[in-house]
């Protein structure tokens, strides 16, 4: 359970993780309404990493990686794709 | 668990935030899964949404349907978990009378 703080050092190993095991790997968003808390989490059962998102800037990181996981994981092969 | 098509998977999801407004957690899950034995090299996102109570699912199949998906996603989250307006109005009138307030 690692928290990271940097947003570009979270985004590049999250690719990488899921890279290495796409068919272990798995993303999740935890919204907690009481303190607006957001949490981003993905794991390969064996690292797990989480990033805090600040409630009133980080949309924009929100948005890109529910698209990057969504294209991703919903593609024929597990090719690369562009980023 | 509740197997839901995307739209249907929306509004519900939207009505799970909407129930845990004030208190409570929502978790929203996406992994990749194989589709079938048959086909092992075609892949479905399979996204989860649960409360702690109450759980639905969806299955995304072609790249082409999780664009539209990921738009209307995106956007829900947006209203609910950043409070972000649909209109560029609405966020105005919203953070004028935040500021009165905050004045008063």
């Amino acid at each position: 359970m690692v928290y990271l703080e940097e947003w570009p050092v979270f985004w590049s190993t999250v690719q990488r993780m899921y890279f290495n095991k796409p068919n272990k790997t798995r993303y999740s968003v935890k919204y907690r309404s009481k303190d607006g808390k957001i949490t981003l989490k993905v794991t390969d059962d064996q690292e797990c990493l989480q990033f805090m998102l600040h409630p009133n800037q980080d949309l924009e990181k929100l948005k890109t990686i529910n698209a990057w996981f969504l294209a991703n994981m919903s593609t024929l092969s597990t090719e690369k794709s562009a980023v | 668990m509740v197997r839901l098509g995307p739209d249907r998977f929306i509004k519900r999801l939207s009505s799970l935030y909407e129930e845990n407004k004030d208190q409570g957690t929502v978790w929203v899950t996406m992994k990749r899964v194989g589709e079938g034995k048959k086909q092992p090299k075609e892949s479905a996102c399979l996204i989860r949404a649960t409360d702690g109570r109450k759980k639905i699912s969806c299955l995304i199949t072609s790249s082409s349907k999780s664009v539209d998906f990921e738009q209307q996603l995106n956007s829900l989250m947006g209203v609910h978990l950043f409070g972000a307006a649909t209109s560029q109005q609405k966020t105005r009138k919203q953070s004028s009378s935040y500021k009165k307030k905050k004045t008063t």
